[in-house]
């Protein structure tokens, strides 16, 4: 098996370089639709000058910035993150940094509170980009993408670099530095980034009628990324690029707030190397990507007050996945016809003391898409999977067919898009293999999505002084074989089964406005989001048609930003409405809805090359006590200071 | 027509968007106990939802917030144990590590002990009674001993790893050593206590993950061993309490045992199958006279059985798929079926009160 593998990641490359050795050139990554309609188009993305105005410390603090999306946070800082989108779960979401998707191998689930965002220049939420090559093939596949895009992918002139740090509430304390070179064909970058944080915030929470106060307990974190990058510019329109990234990660786990019982003492270690080498090329109708990538994830759980024989719990999973992807997109003469194809291959072990047989899988992806621009623009991908789980007695192999498509209508400031997705999602080997939890039985999860969104665009004033921007988004989701962990044998003995259906019916509305006079710019963004998830599971169960857990009937955000020369401020409003934290929808179950208002500002100090930024946030302002996941409390009002010199 | 749909979106969310509440049908707690039943639901790890419902036999009116009633605070994480004993109400919650000691008469809160140990929290099972004492299993791996008096622990007693149930014969406590957390390696042993000295003089050899414990009328001691839930099965053992030797393992699947006057009430839920039974153990002939006693129809997930001399009626907890509220199934005596009550979410055990 490996030397097949190693032989597709060979080929790929290989073959990748061969193709655009002559022709006249086109332009790398050349597919922007409309730039000025960014709010109306797929992907939506969050830019840097809106990253940087939260201070957030990872990814998963920014996800309440897009629509559809609902975080999952089991605590503040260096607590796990994940998200569903549109009620599939955090399995259906694929997380790509620049152009290769990390490692899920062993829950399936990405936690973006291990995700810096120091060094990322546009963060996109993407649900279908057919003919784009900047994503891997199985992600494309997926349900939903959280891409980044980081300075290591940006041409500099010369020189950039960048140092900074950030201190906050809470003993929050982190540096990062950026330095990136030119040298005429080369180009080399480098990041770091180190964190530290004592975590023992305060927080008040209610038992019963008794409002006790308290503090978080084992939250510290300590944690250093790094990324090396080397590209090649091997003509105007060919480039290699290189990178190693390398992560290290300790933090305790304060679980869940117990009544009486404050005592928590578990903890999580580990370390993550990733390689990647891509070569994206392209000729007079052609424009490919090829990339071949290795990632290695070590995470160890210990529990020293574990009542075992021993007196503690040292859990160790190391968990390997090398991959190969290749896509090659054509375009017509008149730029009305797109055609892409692609191929891809990924090889996946997890190794533990847990299992007798590491847990490996083998997974093909194909993918065909076509983009015309007839009558609007019409789009459609087909796919398809062949994963192999080897497994100690059999090989399970599943095959799938994955159809999307999508027609979009741009005319004078309007815009209607319709589309139809069809993705499934594996289950992941901690679903299939986990001690008595595992299911080997497992079947994927399927999903059905039907989406329209309508679209408005205009400027105004002279000197296009203002400017709108509005979408409304409706959607319908249909899934089946739903994976859940639901206890089978106690209370304290889950494991995991095909059982859920559900229906969900939303509709996500995003609105900008914004002014601009001179050095003065101010703009105001909503989005909203109405979600109706149904238990469809089994008629004859207390919850079917009830809401799912966690999945609130309304959330959004409202965004006010006014900048004056080198002077700035924001104004954040985020909203979770009513959730369950089961599925039952009764009393007992429903969480609080709650409002957080964050304020930050920035001052630039320019001159030359030089820029000089000092940033302060004020975060939940109200001290509102809220939780996204009950008894996961988050920290009340909190303060971040940022100072980052860019020359 | 776009601006149209445009309208009808903004409308049906909302419409959509204004979803009723399910109303609140709780009822108060009584200020006294009687004629009534007293139930614990576990609730969910780490969920802070274990609860006591209060069922008034008389008009049959429930009420699941009994103990946040009464003290205003939430009982806490996952309620194991719920036993009477003399004048007092003990109530094991095994995640929060306590054991709440609420008036047998009126339910109002008595004590609540912490159990913790040096910043460790014990994991409290299970607990039951000699003379002034209350014995309570912790999964650190001893017995704790309670002053019924004083309500405080006043020993620890080293016993097997993670012991869950426990029964007094023969001025001996026999503890079931589950071993559970050390899965697949677990226990199989009952530990013997001497009540006099409180120290473990013997233990005895079951089988795997010893669990339920139970004394018939005439003293033998019974234990469930659980298996593995797949390739071993689950089975009953008796324990003879004058040497102390098991004596005979029977052949029939087990997963609980409920003593009701000369018999024992068996019951087993089936992992693989989600279905269960309660079986008639005549513990005076040894036979399971009647395998099917009580029927299953109507129940989705066996989790307790628990007979009241009170009232002469068994009672059937069902869990109801775990993360849903679950049911209180009451049978005569005869097991026959007389109606049942929506409690809270994992009842597993019940207290009569005439």
């Amino acid at each position: 098996m490996s030397i097949r593998l190693t032989y597709c990641l060979f080929s790929i490359l290989v073959g990748s370089s061969c193709l655009f050795g002559q022709g006249d050139p086109t332009e790398l990554d050349s597919v922007v639709v409309n730039q000025r309609t960014s709010i109306l188009n797929t992907p939506v993305s969050i830019d840097k000058i809106r990253l940087e105005r939260r201070l957030a410390t990872d990814v998963g603090q920014l996800m309440s910035l897009f629509t559809g999306v609902q975080t999952k946070s089991y605590g503040g800082l260096g607590g796990m993150k994940t998200v569903t989108f549109r009620s599939l779960g955090a399995g259906h979401v694929s997380v790509v940094s620049d152009h290769f998707a990390l490692s899920l191998t062993q829950s399936g689930q990405a936690d973006l509170g291990q995700i810096p965002i120091d060094f990322i220049n546009n963060l996109l939420l993407v649900g279908y980009d057919p003919i784009s090559i900047n994503y891997p093939i199985h992600s494309k596949l997926a349900g939903q993408i959280i891409a980044m895009e980081t300075r290591h992918l940006t041409k500099v002139e010369k020189f950039e670099a960048n140092i900074g740090t950030q201190l906050g509430s809470f003993g929050q304390l982190d540096a990062h530095a950026f330095v990136s070179r030119r040298f005429s064909k080369w180009q080399v970058a480098a990041s770091l980034k180190g964190r530290r944080f004592d975590g023992n915030y305060p927080f008040t929470y209610m038992n019963g009628q008794t409002k006790t106060k308290t503090s978080r307990t084992n939250g510290d974190l300590v944690d250093a990324f790094g990324t090396a990058s080397v590209s090649y510019f091997i003509s105007p329109k060919q480039k290699l690029h290189a990178t190693y990234s390398g992560a290290y990660y300790n933090k305790g786990l304060p679980g869940a707030v117990v009544f009486y019982n404050e005592t928590a003492n578990q903890r999580l270690f580990g370390n993550n190397h990733l390689i990647t080498l891509r070569h994206l090329g392209s000729s007079k109708r052609f424009i490919g990507s090829s990339g071949v990538s290795f990632q290695q994830s070590e995470l160890n759980y210990v529990d020293s007050n574990y009542f075992n024989t021993m007196g503690y719990l040292h859990s160790r999973f190391i968990s390997q996945e090398s991959t190969g992807n290749s896509q090659w997109r054509y375009h017509s003469p008149s730029d009305s016809l797109f055609v892409l194809l692609g191929g891809g291959v990924r090889y996946e072990q997890l190794f533990s003391d847990v299992f007798s047989t590491p847990p490996t899988r083998f997974s093909t992806d194909l993918i065909s898409s076509i983009k015309w621009l007839w009558k609007g623009d019409f789009s459609a991908q087909l796919g398809f999977q062949d994963i192999q789980d080897i497994r100690p007695h059999q090989t399970k192999r599943t095959t799938v067919l994955l159809p999307s498509c999508e027609w979009k209508i741009f005319k004078k400031g309007l815009s209607f898009i319709a589309g139809y997705r069809y993705t499934v999602r594996q289950p992941s080997f901690n679903e299939l293999y986990y001690n008595q939890v595992g299911n080997d039985k497992l079947v994927p999860e399927k999903a059905q999505l039907a989406y329209t969104t309508f679209g408005y665009y205009k400027e105004f004033g002279n000197e296009t002084r203002w400017s709108y921007q509005g979408a409304v988004q409706p959607f319908y989701v249909h899934a089946i074989d739903k994976i859940l962990a639901i206890p089978t044998k106690n209370l304290f003995i889950w494991s995991i089964q095909n059982i859920g259906k559900s229906d969900a019916y939303g509709t996500e509305v995003r609105q900008l406005v914004s002014y601009r006079k001179n050095r003065f710019t101010t703009s105001f963004r909503l989005q909203y989001t109405f979600q109706y998830t149904l238990d469809l599971s089994d008629p004859n169960s207390s919850t079917y048609r009830d809401v799912l857990s966690y999945s609130p009937l309304h959330a959004g955000t409202a965004e006010l930003n006014a900048e004056f020369s080198n002077w700035g401020a924001s104004l954040l409003l985020t909203y979770q409405g009513e959730r369950y934290a089961l599925n039952q929808n009764i009393p007992s179950n429903l969480l609080e809805d709650f409002v957080l208002l964050d304020l930050s500002f920035f001052y630039k100090l320019s001159w030359r090359d030089h820029q000089l930024t000092t940033r302060l946030a004020i975060n939940n302002l109200t001290n509102n006590y809220y939780s996204y996941i009950r008894y996961f409390l988050m920290p009340g009002t909190n303060i971040a200071f940022r100072l980052s010199y860019d020359f | 027509m776009i601006f149209r749909v445009l309208f009808i979106s903004i409308l049906a969310v909302t419409v959509l968007g204004c979803k009723k509440k399910k109303p609140d049908t709780e009822t108060p707690a009584p200020t006294t106990l009687s004629h009534g039943l007293l139930v614990l639901n576990e609730g969910l790890f780490n969920h802070n939802n274990s609860s006591l419902s209060w069922i008034n036999t008389n008009d049959h009116t429930i009420g699941n917030s009994f103990f946040e009633e009464k003290t205003n605070r939430g009982l806490g994480d996952t309620g194991n144990d719920l036993k009477r004993y003399g004048g007092k109400i003990y109530v094991v919650v095994n995640i929060s590590s306590t054991v709440e000691i609420l008036d047998a008469i009126t339910g109002n809160s008595l004590q609540q002990i912490s159990m913790i140990h040096n910043g460790t929290p014990k994991q409290p099972r299970s607990i039951t009674f000699y003379g002034s004492k209350a014995y309570v299993t912790c999964y650190d791996g001893y017995v704790d001993v309670i002053d019924t008096l004083s309500l405080s622990v006043t020993q620890r007693i080293a016993v097997g790893s993670n012991p869950e149930g426990l029964a007094v014969s023969n001025g001996k406590l026999y503890v079931a050593n589950s071993g559970g957390l050390n899965y697949p390696n677990v226990d199989s042993t009952v530990s013997v206590v001497d009540l006099t000295t409180h120290q473990e003089i013997q233990r005895i050899t079951v089988g795997n993950n010893p669990g339920s414990l139970c004394v018939d009328s005439e003293g033998d001691v019974y234990v469930i061993s659980r298996g593995n839930y797949s390739t071993i099965p689950s089975r009953m053992h008796r324990i003879n309490p004058v040497n102390d030797t098991k004596e005979f393992t029977f052949s029939f699947d087990a997963s609980g045992m409920t003593r009701m006057n000369d018999k024992l009430l068996i019951s087993y839920y089936d992992y693989t199958t989600s279905t269960s039974q309660i079986g008639l153990f005549d513990a005076l002939t040894e036979q399971l006279s009647i395998p099917n006693y009580i029927s299953m129809a109507g129940i989705t997930t066996l989790y307790g059985v628990t007979y009241s001399s009170v009232t002469d009626k068994i009672y059937c907890a069902d869990a109801n798929g775990f993360s849903n509220t679950g049911f209180l199934h009451l049978f005569s005596s005869a097991g026959v079926f007389e109606r049942t009550y929506n409690v809270g979410l994992n009842p597993s055990k019940v207290l009569a009160f005439e």
